[in-house]
């Protein structure tokens, strides 16, 4: 076998993972949501998860197919990163998780002094989808 | 840590890909690398050393 051919076959391989772990994920995400939450809460999911899938496989082609031009997110996503990325990974989902449990905290404060639920936790995944950007661009930037 | 990176790479008529490639890491990790912003672990320091054909202490600096 070729290096390019083994280069193809992982391509195939993180692909064809990608795709079944994120579809199985959003069909269990969307049946539970439309049945247990309120409004469009499921459709949102869907919408939103899609959108995030197709990011993700965008990131994993250009890891695979341009090396020259991926960042560090597409080769960590791809399974291509070397030590360095792992170190950004590492510290960018470390301030993630930290500020995940200070900001639950204070949502189920919120949600317990009589905030709309959903106004609270759907502003909270947006925070922290904007830390992860942030703290990956500053560990980026140390390292 | 201060290093001879870029200088033993240029000298050896290397890219920042190459070199990359050559050492199984990207073009940022050898940027990083030649400007010290990015300390290499110790399997990824004697892969460099065994690159140029050299040992750590003659790539590696320490400032103190």
């Amino acid at each position: 076998m070729t290096s390019t051919d083994r280069r193809r076959a992982r391509l195939a391989t993180s692909l064809a993972a990608t795709v079944a772990a994120t579809g199985a994920t959003l069909v269990v995400g969307w049946a539970l949501l439309d049945r247990y939450a309120p409004t469009d809460t499921a459709r949102g999911f869907l919408i939103g998860g899609g959108i995030a899938a197709a990011l993700v496989v965008l990131a994993i082609l250009r890891a695979h197919l341009r090396p020259s031009a991926a960042a560090s997110p597409d080769r960590v996503l791809a399974h291509l990163g070397d030590e360095r990325d792992a170190l950004i990974a590492r510290e960018a989902l470390a301030a993630v998780g930290l500020a995940a449990l200070l900001l639950s905290g204070l949502a189920t404060g919120l949600v317990a002094a009589g905030v709309d639920a959903l106004g609270v936790t759907t502003a909270e995944t947006y925070l922290l989808l904007a830390l992860l950007v942030i703290a990956w661009r500053r560990a980026s930037a140390r390292h | 840590m201060d290093n001879e990176i870029r200088r033993l790479r240029e000298e050896h008529g290397l890219s920042q890909a190459a070199l990359g490639a050559a050492l199984g890491v990207s073009r940022q990790t050898v940027i990083s690398l030649e400007t010290g912003r990015y300390d290499p672990s110790l399997p990824l320091a004697f892969t460099i050393a065994r690159h140029f054909d050299l040992s750590i202490e003659e790539i590696f600096h320490d400032q103190h």
